[in-house]
């Protein structure tokens, strides 16, 4: 059984081609099989699995057929899952039963899917390479020495490795797209307020927004069809219309999009990661983009007012996470205080620790100006930055990250080092639009991916291009160790 | 940054560290401030804050109660609950 | 010679059904934590969305205060740690509130003053602590978590405890009007903080305490009285009055500083990201406007001019929603003069309120029962006196007062016949006396009227009765 697609999967399924629960075993298999090595799941949720199996087959039997049915699936461990183990990668969470499911997770679920376990991530998804997961750091399919990338490192990796087709992810400075470029597949961010950040456990409000891997951009289009839409439960969550986004990328309509590479996007790139993706512009310039160069002036400053927006509001966020009412409380708790202190102290690690104390800082009386309001201002400047941009152009591309992927533990202690490997990824997630990764080649067998940056709620001709890529590439198709 | 703020921010944010950590912590703190500090310069006069990255107004919903409430599932974590209340040490006030 | 300076926050519970961001019921009493739904709770993931109606009744109240109405307004994350306030930050508004720049005119000993309202916002409740029911834990209940409140913030206009307590009468009386709140003070749905300074009359304003948590009008009055004495006293041995947060202990009658103390509070307001801007437009403002009721002012110029009621009674009826209700509905069925309904309410049924501590609007006495009393007066069926014992009879739990008149056998004689037929028989006893009447002696008419009353034991109409005896004494 080797499928190649989300799309091959639907077709087999409702063609009874295959039966769910036949489906469902062989990637439990598999995961079984490959996870030792790898550490994709924190919880393996077989039993759901199995029994959702069976009660889809059921209504395939009777041609009852679900926009997703019987498709299994991996589900970031930051969605909280109803009556199921969600840790947020962190010992604060390790007790953590959900009493309640995110609308992404009862999306999916009610599109037919089939739940195969809750994804290991970087804690509290502040990381950019899975290792600061209390389950310890995920491999790359590819090279088990290196890093998939964070913090959606165990969704990227499963779906690289072909243990799971699809997988969800979130990405609040390039927490999809990052892992899915040095994993060697799709991962798309949505426009912020796309989908829904109901139950998805929060980093930074404002900048936090799920999205989905595959391997490719139709099966990214499938997907986000389902999970998207307004959510009476979330206040941020858009009403803009949801469009068959399949449909719109297999319909006829040539475009010519006209295709923006940012100067300082290119600039700083190593000869290697350049050529790739020189090469791959040359795959857009046949496929009819017209190519332009164009200015985002404020790239470099991304990365800092990111620092500051995204702890300050995280210092806020995990405040909830005291020992009261859920999650790590610590044994010496003898007053108040220590209960928090210790609760808190012993629950995070030393990076959920390290962002919350700077965000405390720039919130903080007499730092309020210089650092989190002036960071506001900054973002105001980048987001022109992109609407200027977009004036001019349909689409801008660059790599998604400055190189390949690095070994495990080489910048484990260098916070700046990690901060600076998402130099283009945080300035679209400031300015609330979509992207995605898209895989465009190999620096030293290791994959490169290409990011593709559309204007709000325009992921539609961001898949479409990466689907126009696509159909004169395989890099999509590279499985690591075939 | 040095001792003094960082006992005022782990203070704030009921953070304790271990004080073998806490040199480290200032340096990287320090850079991080270094780096964060870049923004300083940009030129910003005349630039709205920005706190949203979309430009929408708030929805508002119905006032109507939804009796959804299970006590028990939400302290699934008995070890924090007694007879329905969460408890915490003593708090002498 | 030291003024004081006082500044009111009042916290005032809005009577939505639901939570400001939530969907739990926000009715009183329900057993521990079992209206706090996974959003009170702040369970991982969860978010806020605003309730309409909370937004509604804040812009209701900026109308009845002559306040402006923010088109736009910011929710704001107040960040600190308590086990009552589940999220770590409480949702408030800080930089733009919903309702700013508003007054409010209070009149004292019929002189008008004016008093400021810098801003009133929106904003949820915490929880409650309680400290006093396991032995070595505080038990936390969350069902008044994101209970929606509205909190006023007055300018530092007022000079003495009673404007304060006029000034928060008045408010209370409007919330109570717009049927924005319940008001209920027991229940905690009425709150008060206290700003206290004392300055020298013409002097920069000296430094505050703050008073947390009062909860009736008669401690607002007592812990001001208390406060205003404390740093007067600290003032003059020449220390200075430290800026702190102090408690107010009835038991004792004074202020403590909090053990607790707020140490530094750094509260790192900033923009909640899970709200969005709350936008009002004008046509929203102009409807609400159209749905206000008639405000305690109103209602006093109604009374005055349309009833004739004392400026006194006018007031005070009008600064008391419970009463002023009472009062509208006894007068509905009575057809006394309204100052005559309005003397029998304020004297004799206020002062049982008092007496027993019990509020007007849950007393066994109904305002049917005051315009029946006002009508068997009226008609002389009764007499004032008379009333007053069947009120108490009414308070102590007999609701029927024809019942009580027929058990008491209390009912006055008015029939001119039946007063005709006694009068004579006493005149024609007393020959005597009627001749020195006759002949110019006035006083002997009360003793005709007495020996009248003793033989019907009382229930003689007196006014009839009068009229009666002149008649026949004329003859």
């Amino acid at each position: 059984m080797n499928f190649k697609s989300v799309k091959e999967i639907l077709t087999a399924i409702k063609n009874k081609d295959v039966s769910v629960i036949e489906l469902t075993s062989n990637y439990l298999d598999k995961i079984k099989e490959r996870d030792d090595e790898l550490n994709c799941f924190i919880t393996l949720t077989e039993e759901l699995a199995l029994n959702k199996a069976r009660k889809i087959d059921e209504e395939i039997a009777k041609n009852k057929v679900r926009a997703l049915s019987g498709l299994p699936i991996a589900q970031k461990d930051i969605f909280c899952t109803k009556n199921i183990k969600t840790s947020c990668g962190s010992k604060m969470l390790d007790n953590f039963v959900s009493p309640y499911n995110a609308t992404v997770i009862e999306k999916l679920n009610n599109a037919g899917t089939i739940m195969l376990g809750k994804t290991n991530m970087d804690e509290f998804a502040m990381g950019s390479s899975n290792e600061t997961s209390f389950y310890g750091p995920v491999k790359n399919p590819w090279d088990t020495e290196y890093v998939p990338g964070g913090s959606s490192g165990g969704s990227a990796s499963a779906v690289a490795a072909r243990i799971s087709p699809c997988s969800t992810g979130t990405d609040t400075g390039g927490s999809i797209r990052q892992p899915a470029s040095l994993c060697g597949i799709c991962g798309l961010k949505p426009t912020y307020g796309r989908v829904s950040r109901y139950g998805m456990i929060a980093f930074a409000s404002s900048l936090d927004q799920a999205g989905i891997f595959t391997t490719d951009a139709l099966d990214a289009a499938i997907l986000l069809k389902e999970m998207s839409g307004y959510d009476e439960k979330d206040s941020t969550s858009s009403s803009v219309e949801v469009p068959d986004y399949h449909s719109y990328c297999l319909s006829d309509t040539n475009h010519k999009y006209t295709v923006g590479i940012p100067e300082e996007f290119v600039k700083d790139l190593n000869d290697d990661v350049k050529k790739v993706f020189y090469d791959s512009v040359k795959v857009l310039e046949k496929v009819g983009c017209k190519i332009k160069t164009i200015n985002l002036k404020y790239t470099s400053l991304g990365v800092s007012a990111y620092q500051v927006v995204a702890p300050a509001e995280c210092s806020s966020n995990l405040s909830r996470f005291d020992g009261v009412r859920y999650g790590h409380r610590s044994d010496n708790s003898s007053d108040l205080e220590n209960l928090y202190r210790e609760s808190r102290s012993e629950g995070f690690g030393k990076e959920v620790k390290r962002r919350i104390l700077v965000g405390t800082y720039a919130l903080s009386a007499g730092y309020y100006d210089a650092y989190y309001l002036k960071a506001q201002k900054v973002r105001n400047l980048i987001a022109n930055d992109f609407k200027d941009a977009f004036d001019q152009v349909d689409l801008i591309i660059g790599p998604t990250t400055p190189d390949k992927a690095f070994k495990i533990g080489e910048k484990m202690n260098d916070p700046i080092a990690m901060y600076l490997s998402d130099v283009y990824t945080v300035s679209t997630n400031l300015a609330g639009l979509p992207a995605m990764s898209i895989p465009m080649g190999f620096k030293e067998n290791m994959p490169l991916g290409l990011q593709i940056i559309g204007n709000h709620f325009d992921e539609k001709n961001i898949l479409k291009i990466s689907h126009l890529y696509q159909q004169e590439t395989d890099w999509h198709k590279r499985e690591p160790g075939k | 940054m040095d001792r003094k703020t960082i006992d005022k921010l782990t203070h704030l944010s009921k953070l304790s560290i271990p004080e073998n950590d806490v040199d480290e912590l200032i340096i990287n703190l320090e850079n991080i401030l270094k780096l964060i500090g870049e923004i300083d310069a940009a030129p910003t006069d005349g630039m709205e804050p920005m706190a949203h990255p979309l430009d929408f107004n708030q929805p508002l919903r119905e006032d109507k109660p939804v009796k959804d409430i299970n006590r028990s599932e939400n302290q699934n974590d008995t070890s924090k609950t007694k007879d329905g209340y969460y408890i915490v040490p003593k708090i002498i006030d | 010679m030291w003024e004081t300076v006082i500044g009111l926050e009042i916290h005032v519970q809005l009577s939505t059904e639901s939570k400001l961001f939530s969907s739990a019921s926000t009715d009183f009493g329900a057993d521990q934590n079992t209206q706090a739904s996974v959003i009170d709770l702040a369970m991982p993931g969860v978010l806020p969305v605003l309730n309409k109606n909370a937004v509604d009744m804040a812009v209701k109240f900026g109308l009845a205060v002559d306040a402006k109405i923010a088109r736009k307004s910011i929710f704001a994350r107040k960040n600190y740690f308590y086990p009552d306030l589940p999220k770590g930050y409480q949702i408030s508004q800080y930089e733009l509130p919903i309702v700013f720049d508003g007054k409010l005119d209070i009149y004292i000993d019929g002189t008008k003053k004016s008093v400021g309202i810098t801003r009133a916002h929106l904003e949820e409740d915490a929880g409650k602590s309680i400290h006093d029911l396991y032995e070595d834990e505080s038990a936390i209940d969350l069902n008044r978590a994101g209970t929606p409140l509205i909190e006023i913030v007055s300018e530092p206009d007022m000079r003495s405890s009673r404007e304060a307590v006029t000034y928060l009468k008045k408010i209370h009386s409007i919330v109570k009007s717009l049927g924005i709140s319940d008001g209920n003070m027991q229940e905690g749905s009425f709150r008060c903080d206290a700003n206290i300074s004392l300055r020298k009359p013409g002097d920069e304003f000296g430094t505050r305490a703050e008073i947390k948590n009062i909860n009736s009008f008669k401690f607002v009055e007592s812990a001001i009285n208390y406060e205003a004495i404390r740093q007067r006293d600290i003032l003059e041995s020449g220390e200075s009055v430290i800026q702190e947060t102090r408690l107010y202990d009835p038991k004792k009658d004074e202020t403590r500083p909090m053990r607790s103390k707020e140490e530094a509070n750094d509260y790192r307001y900033f923009p909640d990201p899970d709200l969005l801007p709350v936008e009002i437009s004008q046509e929203k403002i102009d409807k609400i406007k159209l749905t206000l009721p008639e405000l305690p002012d109103d209602k006093k110029d109604r009374y005055k001019n349309n009833y004739g009621l004392k400026e006194d009674d006018a007031e005070i009826l009008s600064l008391n929603s419970n009463l002023s209700t009472f009062f509208d509905e006894s007068i509905k069925e009575s057809d006394s003069n309204p100052q005559l309904v309005a003397n029998f309410i304020l004297s004799e049924l206020v002062g049982l309120c008092n007496k027993h501590n019990i509020d007007i609007s849950v007393a066994t006495i109904k305002p049917s029962h005051i315009s029946q009393l006002m009508n068997y007066i009226d008609q002389g069926k009764i007499s004032s006196k008379q009333a007053k014992d069947i009120l108490n009879e009414l308070w102590a739990g007999k609701l029927d007062i024809d019942e009580i008149i027929r058990s008491k056998n209390i009912e006055q004689v008015s029939d001119t016949e039946i007063l005709m037929k006694e009068a004579q028989k006493i005149l024609e006893k007393h020959p005597k006396e009627v001749q020195d009447y006759k002949n110019g002696k006035d006083k002997l008419m009360g003793f005709f009227v007495g020996q009248i009353m003793k033989e019907m034991k009382g229930k003689a109409n007196p006014k009839v009765l009068n009229e009666v005896l002149n008649k026949l004494l004329k003859e």
